[in-house]
């Protein structure tokens, strides 16, 4: 019954034996590491101190040591050492495994030669905590030889354990300062040792100078004690080894050479750099991020208010509407023609395709007749009723025309009411009325020239913009001058109270100075604003994200201000990035921020914009004029913005709004409509004189007052209008009369 | 009577310097005097003394040398440089004239207490 069990054992035993003993045909079963060693040459008496050592070991560690004892022991025997030596110097195995552990090394316990008793005093020296295996291997060989020249020095061993057995903190200050002897000279209690390591150890300092430091502390708490102070009274006046530390170190870093100081003030530099533009670009950044701008109000909604406001009976713009969506889009298409041979009359070739397009849509003529007899036009651009004309005549799948939109300015505003009421009902009247000519049926006539001005007070009501009024100038003019003509190539034509009425309606339409200053300080520099700065109440903001948008599609109007707004954010010029989004590059995360911060408070920017307005339109009104500083007055204001990097990113949004050059005189033609209304007054006035006293005036001063008010000026020369009767006929001489080359 | 801190900090530096004019001093010996020689006023912690003295060193006021003493323990004594003694001349004259603008004032008596082991 037992054999199995005993064969079980002997395998067990089989299976833990050493591979080596096997081999050898010893079957030892489990040996501990010393076992494995051949200790037959070894007295009992050493075999149990190596024993002593290694039981106290674990691992590889254990056999290792067991190994390197039994070798160096058997070979000390060999030279002739004493059996009772060698016990004496493994006595301490608790030490000295520890001294193993702490070291990884055992060559040393035979080979220095110290007394056995020491082992403990060095192992409280080398065994600190957290300490690495080199280090301590230097500092037991340090240890070792300070303690050697000590004990040749004369001094006991006894001595050695009683100074330094003790003394946690010299061991700390061993390893701050790489170096033991020197420290030896100061036996200070434990209390005192901790203040000189505390010091010590925070000073951050190199070795030699923690040295030097920690022996003059030490030497300093040594003549403390030696004059009869306490250790708590030397501890106290002493005072904060925090502080110490800090002034120690900082007094110590100005002793180091000046190239080393120099060397670490650029690297400090060199680190806090990025550091320091990393956080302000966070803080910029964070700052960005939160700006929202304020809209504190809606100019196409004030507007609307405005056109409610009229009563509906009052509103032409329902019926031109109604005559418009009867054009139909084929009609549309054709247009350009028909237009002009409307505008021209009979004289043009498609002079009968105008009559078929006015016979056929004599319906659509009809409302725009009816329109005209209504005081307001009441155009609302949110209206839901604008739909079908917008859909039919302008393919916008919106009826939401000019729908708030806080990243457009009224830069983008759309008028295609004055468009049609200019591209198609005025030619449609003017057609009508060559019409009516060509019948001979003056009251028609007149009917239509009357309501061909009521479109011009209809036309300056599309909004409140410069543009409308300087349109309406414009048509202003067109259409005195074709008065004027159809007087002169027709002056029986009218009746005296036909041209009575004519010549009193023309006197009451005004040709008016666009007020740029203020219209445009509203409409466009504080709607600007509003939409790209913050409000903090008093007038004030700070520039957003949202503004970069807005001057994102403000670009778009101009490639040199498209590339100003890229250049900005370094983007590649690229033709294949043509169509990419500034605002959506990598650059532009980066960089926005800091550009925000630098752009001008909305005050700042408010007064630039301004002045640039208002030196922009003394510089368009004075185009033609002979003196030329308002014009480069405006153009080298914009030209300083540009040339100074600084100013070209603190007013960039002015230099995008505001433009880049002067345009052509489109804007100042004033002066051309007041001479083109002025001179078919004076010619109707003229042919109203004739028919009173048989022939025309020969001076235009004949028709002051009772045919005219006043002498009209010629805005060209600043003298009156030069008036002259050539072959019978009436003649005026003015620049303004003569063709535009523009 | 404590000193505020940063009058301490313009009279330490010439207080030390005034003391080691008579010979090299140790750090122990400087706290002793500095503590006895102003009655305590303007007696400052070591924490405090040993930077001060790193920092005439590193101005080249005074100059360090380790020495052995009677004890056989060895010491480092500090001792003025010639450009210690010229700016100890220089601060003795500034704090002389301060000393007699304040007597002006009222601020100090015509004739000052001598401190020595004790307040006045």
């Amino acid at each position: 019954m037992n054999t199995p069990k005993s064969g079980n054992q002997r395998w067990r035993k089989i299976l833990q034996t050493p591979i080596s003993d096997l081999l050898c045909g010893r079957i030892t079963g489990a040996q501990t590491p010393l076992e494995r060693q051949d200790t037959a040459s070894l007295p009992d008496s050493v075999v149990d101190a190596i024993r002593a050592i290694t039981t106290r070991l674990s691992g590889r560690r254990r056999s290792k040591t067991a190994q390197q004892l039994v070798k160096s022991c058997k070979g000390l025997l060999l030279e002739g050492c004493a059996e009772t030596q060698l016990v004496d110097q493994l006595s301490e195995p608790e030490s000295i495994a520890a001294l193993i552990q702490v070291t990884g090394k055992t060559d040393w316990i035979l080979q220095t030669p110290l007394p056995a008793r020491l082992w403990p005093t060095v192992h409280a020296l080398v065994g600190q905590k957290r300490v690495r295996k080199t280090a301590a291997r230097q500092m037991l060989s340090r240890v070792c030889r300070s303690l050697q020249w000590q004990l040749e020095a004369g001094r006991t061993p006894e001595t050695l354990i009683q100074t330094n057995g003790d003394v946690i903190s010299l061991g700390g200050l061993m390893y701050e300062t790489q170096s033991l002897a020197p420290l030896l000279d100061f036996s200070l209690p434990e209390s005192l040792g901790s203040v000189v390591l505390d010091v010590v150890k925070r000073t951050r300092l190199w070795r030699g100078e923690k040295l030097d430091t920690a022996r003059e502390l030490c030497a300093h708490f040594a003549d403390g004690l030696e004059k009869g102070e306490t250790e708590a009274a030397l501890i106290k006046s002493f005072g904060s080894p925090k502080t110490a530390a800090r002034l120690i170190r900082r007094a110590c870093l100005r002793n180091r050479p000046f190239v080393w100081r120099a060397w670490r003030r650029t690297w400090q530099a060199a680190a806090t750099m990025p550091a320091v533009v990393l956080v302000l670009w966070t803080i910029l950044t964070m700052r960005f991020m939160v700006a929202q701008p304020t809209v504190n109000f809606d100019i196409i909604q004030e507007v609307d208010d405005l056109s409610r406001s009229i009563p509906k009976q009052d509103r032409a713009w329902p019926l031109y509407r109604q005559g418009l969506t009867k054009l139909t889009p084929k009609a549309r298409e054709n247009f350009y023609d028909i237009r002009k041979a409307l505008d021209e009359g009979p004289a043009s070739e498609h002079w009968p395709e105008a009559k078929t397009f006015l016979t056929k849509h004599s319906d659509a003529l009809a409302l725009f007749l009816a329109a005209t007899s209504r005081p307001k036009l009441g155009f609302i651009n949110r209206d839901p009723e604008n739909s079908p004309w917008l859909q039919n005549q302008h393919h916008e799948a919106s009826y939401v025309l000019n729908s708030p939109d806080p990243t457009k300015t009224n830069m983008s505003i759309l008028l295609p009411q004055m468009q049609d009421l200019g591209f198609h009902v005025l030619p449609m009247l003017t057609g009508a009325t060559h019409l009516a000519v060509e019948q001979g049926d003056k009251d028609r006539c007149l009917q239509l020239q009357l309501a061909r001005f009521a479109l011009l007070n209809h036309y300056s009501q599309a909004g409140p913009y410069p543009i409308c009024q300087i349109g309406t100038n414009g048509l202003t003019g067109r259409i005195a001058q074709d008065i004027a003509k159809r007087v002169i190539e027709s002056p029986e034509f009218f009746d005296d109270q036909q041209l009575e009425a004519l010549f009193q309606k023309l006197l009451m339409t005004q040709i008016k100075q666009p007020d740029f200053r203020r219209a445009d300080e509203r409409l466009f520099i504080d709607d600007f604003l509003q939409k790209i700065y913050t409000d903090d109440g008093n007038g004030n903001g700070r520039f957003t994200p949202r503004g970069f948008q807005v001057l994102q599609n403000l670009v778009h109007f101009s490639p040199e201000r498209q590339a100003l707004f890229e250049s900005i954010f370094v983007v590649p010029a690229d033709p294949r990035k043509q169509e990419t989004h500034v605002t959506e590059t990598a650059t532009f995360d980066v960089l926005s921020a800091p550009v925000a911060a630098m752009i001008a408070d909305r005050k700042e920017m408010q007064n630039e914009l301004l002045y640039l307005n208002e030196l922009v339109w003394k510089a368009r009104i004075n185009l033609n004029a002979d003196d030329l500083s308002a014009k480069t007055a405006y153009l080298t204001e914009y030209q300083r913005l540009m040339d100074s990097p600084h100013l070209r990113l603190k007013y960039l949004p002015a230099l995008i709004l505001m433009p880049d050059e002067l345009p052509s005189d489109y804007w100042t033609h004033t002066g051309r409509y007041q001479v083109q209304r002025d001179a078919a007054l004076v010619l109707i006035a003229a042919e109203r004189y004739r028919r009173g006293h048989g022939q025309f005036p020969q001076t235009i001063e004949e028709l002051v007052p009772k045919y005219l008010p006043d002498v009209p000026i010629d805005h060209y020369t600043g003298k009156p209008l030069q008036y002259s009767v050539k072959d019978g006929r009436p003649v005026i001489d003015s620049v303004g009369l003569k063709p535009d080359e523009n | 009577m404590r000193v505020e801190r940063e009058l301490m900090r313009g009279a330490g530096p010439v207080a030390v310097l005034k003391l080691l004019e008579e010979g090299a001093k140790y750090g122990y010996e400087l706290v002793e005097a500095l503590s006895e020689q102003t009655g305590g006023v303007l007696d400052m912690g070591q924490s405090t003394l040993y930077p001060l003295l790193y920092n005439l060193q590193s101005q080249g006021l005074i100059r360090p040398s380790w020495q052995e003493s009677d004890s056989g323990r060895k010491r480092k004594y500090y001792s003025l440089t010639p450009k210690g003694k010229k700016r100890l001349a220089s601060d003795t004259a500034q704090w002389q004239a301060v000393a007699t603008a304040m007597q002006s004032l009222g601020i100090l008596p015509e004739a000052l207490p001598k401190l020595r082991g004790g307040e006045a």
